[in-house]
Order: structure tokens, then C-alpha cells, then sequence
């Protein structure tokens, strides 16, 4: 139904987007993940038409290139976009935000018809109609959004982070939504940091790394995938199951400020010392190529490098002989394969 | 700074705020004590940020006292609270977008508790840029920056201008699971350096791993307080926020 083709995108001189081909299929939903950066708002505002592709891209939408084609023909085409930031109209009504969504003639005349359904969809929005956009609150904002863009009944709807800022409960009744529209057919291009939500509406999956596709799949393909858990499903390796784990206080890995209110070498015992250098030994050999996005300095200091799990599992304190040490689930091991490269 | 764990940093007593007709905060109470991390938490729309606005002076309440450090601080500017050593970031970021990295961080530092000359202000804001994960971007404006970037930069200007207390209005927001992780980590080593901490978040997982305390607010009222655990399974907190199916998590 939608097909990008060896698109490329620039800023300036940062590339972001480099020879992207993808397919997007009618009446499924599309997941892209990757990291803050990577390039996944770039490519939902590029299918809008909101950014334009380097020449030699194609971007196919039922067969014709759309490429070049400005953003009020890519909505009138059915590709309509819910941006990051929702982007409404503060000082109009929910009504009145809800008709400027079928501002299209094919849109408009199906507008009062499409106004009942998004109203049943949405039931707070039925509630809270003649309300100013800006007065309401972020979960119902984000609904708005959404209501908005399907107000253009459009064949491919693009959501740029739907779930960003809202609560638990809302990211519930949010995802609940999705399913309700996807389950009716809609074809769906979803961008979220919320990757197990999405991966359960997913069926099949893009990754980008850098503004490039490095994997795509099926989406219990990518759940599977080892190096995909670590990168983007926060979960880090093996983790001895029989262990103990006493949670580590301070992390030490790489951060260092300049305005610590405490001198940091004081505070280190030297079994810190010891796991550290432990933790450093093994990392060299690791081979990961990953950093970590907060500890550039670790390079240059290979003394103070951030605790991998496999140091983890060291056993620690002499005092506490059986039992094992892990760093907080998070503080080390975990890769950030976009990290951009340690300063030279 | 001298002062001791656990004693009383900041006092809100008796806050309330009403836009119009809508009252956002109502009759708030509670305590920060030194060196912990408190958490404040509630569906969108409770209040929270009004909370924090109300505290850095961004907001005047309509009655009520903000004691830090013992004295009230209402009815001061923004910026005698800041040099009172209270710091923010925002939840909508707000950095300079035509003033370079460096240049955000060492407004922090010349104009902030404790004003440094403009060359030691830009060497230290190039340490704390390096802190925060921004180290090679200090020339980088900061309109050119990623959302996420910009999140971080925020931090740093706040840390410039050498707080007590720092509140977080949704930091971690908008970072997948594992980005997420690298955040807790950074919170968790600020805390570590003596900084109390207020976090508006909507991360559970990030409230239980970094909070001693939780504060949780519905339609401008406090509704629960008490360590994650206890206040994360309690009824009223799951029906006004987290949803049922939260229970088991």
C-alpha cells in the first residue's frame, strides 16, 4: 500500500534518514523502533510530506510517487499524521478541532457521519465537546489528536509517540484505543517508546539505527531478537537465578560532577575498587563496540569503567560470601547501539 | 552544606492554586526531607506541575506557605528562589534554542546560587555537559539538539546553578526501556552527591527504583503518601491512576 524506497534525508549536513526502503501493508500495523535520535520522527514527517527526501528516493502510496507531493495532498491522498506534541488547535473546541480534521473535500462530506463515530470511539471527547483544547488535560489532548486525524478518514494513520507524558491508566485506556482502531482495519504507522505496548499491536517491525533500517521482522521475530531486548526492551542478559541480588547504591560507572558535593574517592571502598577494575577488565574484552551514552569518559579512563553483568556476578563483599552483587538491573551491561561515538 | 539527612528540607503547608473555577491544588500539605528522592505522582491533570510552579515561584498561590531551609519563600521571584538553591527542568522543555549548549549551562552558573565569572562558568559547563551525556555537543545550539538532547541539557542548567533541591517535572519521559535505565542511573548518582530530589513521573518503574518516598496527587488533593510499595498497592491509587491490572505489577 505505502512503499519508501532508498529514502535519504538531510539537515544541514546530518544525515538523518540514509536509504531507507520499508513497506507499509493495508490493514496492518507497522511498529518503528529505535532509539531517541535515531531518525523516527524524521520518517513519519517525510511520508507526510513535512520533510522532503533527497532526490533518488521513492516514496509509492498505491502505486503513485508521492514524493514531492506537499502535506495538504499527502491528507487529501489518506495519509494523515498524529505529531509529537500533538499540535492542536489550543483555542478552538474539541468540536471545532474534530471538523478541521475533514477539511478535505472527500472528508468534508462525510464529516458529520465521521463526527458520530469519533465521538463514540472517544467518549471523553463527547463529554468535554465544547471545551478549549488547551484547557484539557495531556491524556485527553492526546485523544483529540488522534480523533483529529481520523476525522480525515485516512488510509494510513502515522502516530509519532501517542503515549508520551500520559499515566499508567491513560497509556492503558491509549492502547486499548489502538487496538479498537486497528482491529477495524486502520493501517498503522506507530512510532513509541512504549516498545512492549507496541510489540503487541505489532505485526511487523522495523528498527532504525542512525537514520538506517538495521532489522525488520514480524514482531515476535524481533521480541526473540537478543540484541533488540538489550537495545531496546531494557532487558539485560543472563542473570544467575539462584543468586541473591543486593542492589548496588552507587552506581560507578563514567559520571563524574564537577559539583559533587562529596569527594568521590572518599566514598569508594576498595572492594569498589577491585569490582571496577574487574568490571574494566572485562569490558575490554567484551567487543561489544557499544558505550554507554552517558560515560564518554570511560574511554579515556579505563579505571572507572561502568560494571558489565558479568562483573556483576563477581562475588563482592567478603563479609557477604553467598551472596551476589548486581549493579541495579540497569547500571551495567545494558548497550546503547546509537550511542554516538566517544569524543576523540 | 551542613545540612543533616532526613531533616526537613521544604514544607508545603496548606497550598492552593485555582485557574478560574478549576481549583488545581487544594489544601496541600507535605514534607521534603534532605537527601531523599521523593516522588509525585497522579494522572494527568492532578496538579503536580502546578505544584512545582508553585514552589519555584513561577506561580503565586492563593494561600498557604512554602517553607524552604525554614523560611516562607511565597511571593518570592523565580529567581531569588533559584538562587535560594531550588532548581527545575520542565516538562515541555524550555532551553534557549539560539544560545549554544554551553552557553544554556553557563547561564545556570554566572546567574545562578553561587555566580562564577564567564570563563570558569564555561569550564565548568563543559564538565557538566560531559556529565549529562552531552559532552561532545557544547557548540551545538540548542534549537539543533534531539528532544532527548535537550532533556539533558535542561538538567545541566539546572545543576549549574548548584541546587539543594531539584525538582524533575517528567525527565524521564519519551526514553525507551533501555534509555530509561541510563536516566535512573544518572537521578540515582545526583541524589548520591547531596542534591534532594522532587520527580514528577509517569515511569513506574523508574518511581520504584529511585523513590524512598511517593506523594500522590488526584484533582489537586493529595490522596495517598508513604514509601513505592505501600502506596503503589493501595486501592485509591490504583483506581484514580495506575488502572486495575496494575495490582500484580
Amino acid at each position: 500500500m505505502l512503499r519508501l524506497e532508498h529514502i535519504s534525508v538531510t539537515y544541514g549536513k546530518h544525515e538523518a534518514l540514509h536509504d531507507v526502503t520499508l513497506d507499509v501493508e493495508a490493514g496492518r500495523t507497522t511498529v518503528i523502533l529505535g532509539a531517541n535520535g535515531a531518525g523516527k520522527s524524521t520518517l513519519l514527517k517525510t511520508i507526510a510530506g513535512l520533510v522532503q527526501p533527497r532526490p533518488g528516493g521513492r516514496i509509492l502510496f498505491e502505486g503513485r510517487g508521492i514524493e514531492n507531493a506537499p502535506p495538504h495532498k499527502m491528507v487529501a491522498a489518506g495519509i494523515a499524521l498524529v505529531p509529537e506534541g500533538r499540535r492542536l488547535f489550543g483555542d478552538m473546541t474539541v468540536i471545532d478541532n474534530l471538523r478541521m480534521g475533514a477539511y478535505t473535500p472527500h472528508a468534508r462530506a462525510n464529516a458529520a457521519r465521521q463526527l458520530e463515530t469519533q465521538l463514540a470511539l472517544f467518549p471523553r471527547l463527547a463529554q468535554r465537546r465544547s471545551q478549549l483544547a488547551r484547557t484539557m488535560s495531556g491524556g485527553e489532548q492526546q485523544m483529540l489528536a488522534i480523533a483529529r486525524a481520523l476525522m480525515s478518514e485516512p488510509k494510513v494513520l502515522l502516530l509519532d509517540e501517542p503515549s508520551l507524558g500520559l499515566g499508567p491508566r491513560l497509556v492503558k485506556d491509549l492502547f486499548a484505543i489502538l487496538r479498537t482502531i486497528t482491529e477495524a482495519g486502520q493501517s498503522v504507522v506507530l512510532v513509541e517508546q512504549n516498545v512492549h505496548q507496541s510489540l503487541r499491536l505489532a505485526h511487523r517491525v522495523y528498527v532504525l539505527e542512525n537514520g538506517r533500517i538495521v532489522r525488520s521482522g514480524t514482531a515476535a521475530e524481533i521480541k526473540q531478537d537478543t540484541a533488540i531486548q538489550e537495545a531496546y526492551l531494557g532487558l539485560s542478559g543472563s542473570r544467575p537465578a539462584d543468586a541473591a541480588v543486593v542492589p548496588v547504591r552507587h552506581t560507578p560507572g563514567g559520571f563524574v560532577n564537577p559539583f559533587s558535593r562529596t569527594v568521590a574517592p572518599a566514598r569508594r571502598s576498595s572492594a569498589q575498587d577491585q569490582e571496577q577494575a574487574m568490571a574494566a577488565q572485562l569490558e575490554s574484552t567484551s567487543g561489544s563496540g557499544f558505550f554507554h551514552p552517558y560515560a564518554r569518559s570511560v574511554q579515556a579512563q579505563a579505571s572507572t569503567g561502568t560494571p558489565s553483568p558479568a562483573a556483576a556476578a563477581v562475588p563482592h563483599s567478603p563479609s557477604q560470601p553467598a551472596v551476589r552483587k548486581e549493579a541495579i538491573p540497569t547500571s551495567g551491561g545494558f548497550v546503547n547501539p546509537n550511542a554516538r561515538p566517544a569524543k576523540q | 552544606m551542613g545540612r543533616v539527612d532526613g531533616e526537613i528540607l521544604l514544607s508545603v503547608r496548606g497550598l492552593q492554586k485555582a485557574f478560574g473555577g478549576l481549583v488545581a491544588v487544594r489544601a496541600l500539605s507535605f514534607d521534603i526531607r534532605h537527601g531523599g528522592i521523593t516522588g509525585l505522582i497522579g494522572p494527568n491533570g492532578s496538579g503536580k506541575t502546578t505544584v512545582l510552579n508553585l514552589i519555584t515561584g513561577e506561580l503565586k498561590p492563593d494561600d498557604g506557605a512554602i517553607l524552604f531551609k525554614s523560611r516562607d519563600i511565597v511571593g518570592w521571584p523565580a529567581f531569588r528562589i533559584c538562587r535560594a538553591r531550588i532548581a527545575r527542568t520542565f516538562q515541555l522543555v524550555r532551553v534557549l534554542p539560539h544560545m549554544t549548549a554551553q552557553e544554556n549551562v553557563m547561564l545556570g552558573r554566572m546567574f545562578g546560587s553561587d555566580p562564577a565569572e564567564p570563563a570558569r562558568a564555561a569550564h565548568e559547563a563543559d564538565a557538566l555537559l560531559e556529565y549529562v551525556g552531552l559532552g561532545g555537543r557544547a557548540g551545538q545550539l540548542g534549537a539543533q539538539l534531539t528532544y532527548i538532547d535537550q532533556k539533558r541539557l535542561e538538567l545541566a542548567r539546572a545543576l549549574a546553578s548548584r541546587p539543594e533541591l531539584l525538582l524533575l517535572d517528567e525527565w524521564l519521559a519519551g526514553l525507551n526501556p533501555t534509555e530509561l535505565q541510563t536516566g535512573i542511573d544518572l537521578i540515582r548518582l545526583i541524589a548520591s552527591d547531596g542534591i534532594t530530589i522532587v520527580m514528577i513521573e509517569h515511569v513506574m518503574e523508574a518511581i520504584r527504583a529511585l523513590c524512598d518516598r511517593v506523594v500522590v496527587m488526584n484533582a489537586g488533593e493529595r490522596i495517598a503518601e508513604g514509601t513505592p510499595d505501600r502506596v503503589l498497592s493501595d486501592a485509591g491509587v490504583m483506581g484514580a491512576y495506575l488502572g486495575a491490572d496494575d495490582a500484580a505489577a
